[in-house]
């Protein structure tokens, strides 16, 4: 085992073992730093939406790619970087369409739980009403781009029984998209879709034949902030299922 | 089909990191990508045809869509734009029969807008089949069209105006005449008089390229590869392409000398698709340098000093002058830059040790070598030593190619170039800094100004707000979609950008421009979301007069909203349905 | 404001379905306490339409779908001191925006001339010098108008509107609370 370190975060010390994640770190301490895109205990973060923004060294660092370092001293919760979150999680609500009251993820959804959290009210930008697709070719997922916040967890988090990447991006810039091979989602077995799911921090991915299954209040985030949530969801199982023979 | 597929499946040996190549070879054939190509790929490369598209819909030079046998791809450039960008696009448009961003009717010419293809020394230019056409007129349009359609395609002619030939790089210089050393000097002594010269790298970021050098060399793998990013893509510059056309074999030797300090056999040229004209010639000169014996096997009869050096052609994408973007790019995948640590020295090209350097650095390294760090250091200033190749385009008397010494301030640089009645200069392009005359003391170096060569001067006939709209189109263009900031905050900015040319923004939207752009630089990914906002924010701060002067001083509580505009497609749907019946 | 002079307040529903006015009345017992703090002018709940004095407080239900919504939006800046977007629709078009994607002939054709329960042989689309004009889109009300205060919420809760009006009314920045902010 690797000799531990002192960091601090806020001016809290904190003793870590070199190389580990920061957020993780923060959080086994009872620090939280807002995440989007990050999920836990899967190696290689994505750091695509930035949210987890901090700062170390008068520089402003993605938290999720940072590895603990002897002596680091990082500010996670100061004025200028809510506002900085809060900016980012603005303008995810202007770039897809998110028309919550009509989304089954409603409740359950992270983005509109850190806006919550956040305490965003209205975008300080224009909304876009962006056109994106509606998908519902394949028999187990609906595809619903317009809410899509291209975090690259379903292209990068999800693989298949056979270890294949079910999902890929298509284009660049604001022309951004993902495309799923409806072939193989339609192999996943049931777990592998609730994962799926699961994994999708919006409403862009969901399971078909669900629908709304819980009232208002015993969602994930009616009641509980996100920050004092854990998604810990079970990596799939592999095996596959036998089926009804 | 079926049988031309596995042909070049064959020649890559369907190996995956050679997608690019592979998409270049369909595109060459059928002038664009078939999705009939994609399935036959799919089944042969074990990939499934959204993993292909992944890489294929990266590049703006792949086509999916037949887009004419003949592509002309008309510079977008702001320098092109000041010299008549629009007329020249009227005048292909009414030539070709057919709109920008279509194919004309006969389903020959397809006409396209790319950014900058390194010719802005010769604006306004379009390159017509991949060869490079400049300073366009209307009565040459007419004639390019009128010879495209009797089959006769331009000629390659790039007039290199060199301005200022400067020391190091236009010293007189033999072909191989740096690798003489190689076999005075250990690899451990090639690093250090690298490390001594001070020299730092040549593509805007200004890395010591000894210390990277050096990072390199430490490391416990061994297999190391030799990187040389020729995708000069930063607006305005054509620097690489004056060295790549006129002196290879010294971008050449600097790859051979660096191969030999970090014991690399393979170096890989990532060529940007805008210089494919170049690709041709740089190959012969590697195939004539491999009979001298300077490249490939026992290089030098040296024992054990094999290496070799292969073109990659990219396809269309600025941000892959990043160099984690590039790598991913010349391992045939989506440009979109890694997230580093990693840094490419520990895990570069195939996650192995890799030492990325720019075409001049690799050039000045060879003259390093060859005359000594502490020649090399006579030049430039202490902190930035040595010199620096500037491409200089825009309103001067005499643009082109300048190698100056580090330290040059800007009243100098406005007496060289030629430039009068001089508003701004846009220093580095549209990711460096916008200055006024008020900062002409300031001086080209990497603690003051620093550039990677790109230098526009506009003159006070211009409309500043219209260049600067321009770079942030550029940027929201270009950005590779994978972080929120940049890939959203770029759309953001543009939208105020424009509000601000049509007079509806108001005094309050400046400092929303400066609050935003602060959050879009602190948390974007990487260089390019991180400048993107340069071009408004130093604008800004040196012209704030022009700002003003567009701006209403207050906002008022009814925000421009034209109803008339809006209810007339109701309007129209009516009328339609009163026709009807 | 000062404590001992009511509040005047003034209500509308745009492109809304009166949802957050129904939410609203749901304050229960609370709507008693508020009589005391304020006078309710131009709205809904005692119908009156025009404005006869400038008021305290405007609360916008709804987004803006066609001329006439502009039309008494911009009379609502004109007579309030204060504006506040109630709900989602008001903030930025809430679901009749889920057509800003769609064109509008296939909306007007689909509500009109295709739909099962068009009564006549062929359908009309409505359009009389009285009848408002549609919009291209759905606009937030702040694309129109300067608006203040923003309380999501589809419908926003009879709790939160009371927190905002009350703050407000106490001279304090409303301050909303766990729960008090949602988008559904």
């Amino acid at each position: 085992m690797k000799k531990k370190v002192n960091i601090t975060i806020d001016g809290k010390s904190i003793s870590a073992t070199p190389d580990d994640n920061i957020v993780e770190v923060a959080k086994a301490n009872g620090v939280y730093i807002p995440t989007l895109c990050f999920y836990p205990d899967m190696g290689k973060c994505l750091g695509t939406c930035r949210v987890c923004t901090v700062k170390w060294k008068r520089h402003h660092v993605a938290a999720c790619t940072l590895k603990v370092e002897e002596g680091m001293e990082l500010t996670v919760q100061s004025d200028e970087l809510k506002d900085l979150r809060k900016a980012l999680v603005e303008l995810l609500f202007v770039e897809g369409n998110h028309f919550c009251p009509g989304c089954e993820k409603s409740g359950d959804c992270k983005l509109q739980a850190l806006g919550y959290e956040l305490q965003m009210t209205v975008p300080r930008f224009h909304y876009r009403f962006n056109n994106r697709i509606i998908e519902y070719n394949s028999k187990k997922i609906l595809f619903e781009h317009n809410r899509c916040i291209l975090c690259k967890r379903c292209t990068h988090k999800f693989k298949d029984s056979k270890g294949r990447r079910v999902f890929f991006f298509k284009g660049k810039g604001c022309h951004l998209e993902v495309e799923m091979v409806t072939e193989l989602v339609d192999q996943l077995n049931e777990e592998q879709v609730d994962h799926l799911v699961e994994l999708c921090p919006v409403g862009a991915l969901l399971k078909k034949g669900k629908g709304f299954d819980r009232p208002y209040g015993e969602r994930k985030y009616d009641k509980t902030p996100v920050g004092q949530t854990t998604e810990t969801h079970p990596k799939p199982s592999t095996k596959k299922h036998k089926g009804l023979l | 089909m079926k049988r031309f597929i596995e042909s070049i499946c064959k020649t890559f040996n369907c190996d995956k990191t050679r997608l690019l190549d592979i998409f270049w070879a369909i595109q060459e054939k059928y002038s664009y990508v078939p999705q009939k190509t994609l399935d036959l790929l799919s089944h042969k490369l074990k990939l499934s045809i959204p993993e292909l598209k992944d890489t294929l819909t990266f590049y703006h030079f792949f086509h999916q869509k037949p887009s004419g046998k003949i592509i002309i791809y008309v510079d977008s450039s702001a320098i092109s734009e000041i010299f008549g960008l629009n007329k020249i696009i009227s005048s292909f448009e009414q030539e070709l029969n057919c709109k920008m961003g279509e194919v004309d009717p006969t389903g020959q010419f397809g006409l396209f807008k790319t950014p900058c293809i390194g010719m802005s020394d010769q604006a306004p230019a379009a390159l017509i089949h991949g060869i490079p056409v400049g300073k366009l007129t209307t009565a040459k349009i007419k004639k390019i069209v009128a010879d495209l359609r009797k089959n006769i395609l331009p000629k390659v002619q790039i007039k290199n105006k060199v301005q200022l030939r400067g020391p190091v790089l236009f010293e007189k210089h033999n072909v191989g005449e740096s690798l003489d050393l190689l076999y005075a000097l250990t690899p451990d002594q090639i690093i250090q008089e690298v490390e001594d010269s001070g020299i730092r790298g040549r593509g805007g970021a200004g890395f010591s390229t000894g210390k990277k050098w050096r990072f390199c060399a430490e490391q416990k793998e061994k297999q190391r590869y030799i990187v040389c990013n020729a995708d000069e893509g930063e607006p305005g510059t054509f620097k690489d392409r004056y060295l790549l056309t006129k002196n290879p074999t010294l971008v050449f030797e600097g790859m051979i000398l660096a191969a030999r300090a970090i014991g690399a056999n393979q170096g890989l040229i990532y060529l940007r698709a805008e210089y494919k004209y170049l690709k041709g010639h740089l190959q012969s000169i590697l195939d004539q340098m491999q009979l001298q014996n300077l490249l490939g096997n026992q290089i030098l009869d040296i024992p054990n000093f094999d290496f070799h050096i292969r073109i990659q052609l990219g396809a269309g994408s600025y941000v892959v002058g990043e160099e984690t973007a590039l790598l991913e790019s010349l391992e045939g995948r989506r440009g979109e830059p890694r997230m580093r640590p990693p840094f490419p020295v520990e895990q570069g090209y195939l996650s192995k040790p890799t030492i990325i350097n720019n075409v001049e650095t690799f050039a000045s390294v060879s003259k390093i070598i060859k005359n000594g760090a502490h020649w090399y250091k006579k030049f430039g200033t202490s902190s930035s030593p040595g010199t620096k190749l500037l491409s200089v385009s825009g309103d001067c008397a005499h643009p082109g190619i300048y190698e100056v010494e580090w330290g040059l301030s800007i009243r100098q640089f406005l007496k060289l170039v030629g430039a009068t009645n001089t508003l701004a200069v846009q220093v580095g392009g549209p990711s460096g800094q916008c200055i006024s005359l008020k900062e002409k003391n300031r001086r080209l170096s990497f603690d003051d100004l620093p550039t990677g060569g790109s230098m526009m001067v506009f003159s006070k006939k211009r409309n500043l707000l219209n260049i600067i709209k321009n770079f942030v189109q550029f940027f929201q263009d270009e950005s590779c979609g994978c972080c929120l900031p940049c890939r959203a905050g770029n759309i953001v900015l543009n939208e105020q950008m424009h509000a601000i040319l049509s007079s509806e923004a108001a005094e309050v939207d400046l400092q929303r421009i400066q609050n935003w752009s602060k959050i879009i630089s602190a948390s974007s990914r990487c260089g390019l979301g991180q400048s993107c906002t340069n071009p408004m924010i130093s604008s800004m701060q040196a012209f704030p007069e022009i700002y003003k002067k567009n701006v209403k001083a207050h906002e008022s509580l009814y925000r421009p909203f034209d109803v008339e505009n809006k209810t007339v497609a109701y309007e129209q749907v009516v009328q339609l349905h009163e026709k009807e019946s | 404001m000062t404590k001992n002079k009511k509040v005047s307040l003034a209500t509308i529903s745009l492109a809304g379905c009166f949802g957050c006015h129904m939410s609203f009345l749901d304050m229960d017992m609370k709507v008693v306490d508020l009589v005391d703090l304020v006078d309710l002018h131009t709205s809904p709940f005692n119908d009156l339409k025009d404005f006869t004095q400038k008021v305290d407080v405007g609360l916008i239900e709804g987004g803006v779908c066609n001329d006439e919504n502009v039309e008494r939006l911009r009379s609502f800046r004109k007579n309030c001191k204060i504006l506040i977007s109630l709900g989602e629709c008001a903030i930025m078009g809430g679901l009749p925006a889920l057509r800003n994607n769609i064109p509008l002939k296939d909306c007007l054709e689909e509500a009109y001339v295709n739909t099962p329960t068009t009564d006549t042989q062929k359908g009309i689309i409505p359009h009389h010098e009285d009848i408002p004009k549609i919009l291209d889109k759905v606009y937030p009300c702040h694309e129109v108008v300067k608006i203040d205060y923003f309380l999501p919420g589809c419908p926003p809760s009879a709790d939160a509107i009371w927190q905002i009006l009350t703050d407000l009314i106490h001279g304090k920045e409303p301050q909303l609370n766990y729960g008090q902010i949602k988008y559904d």
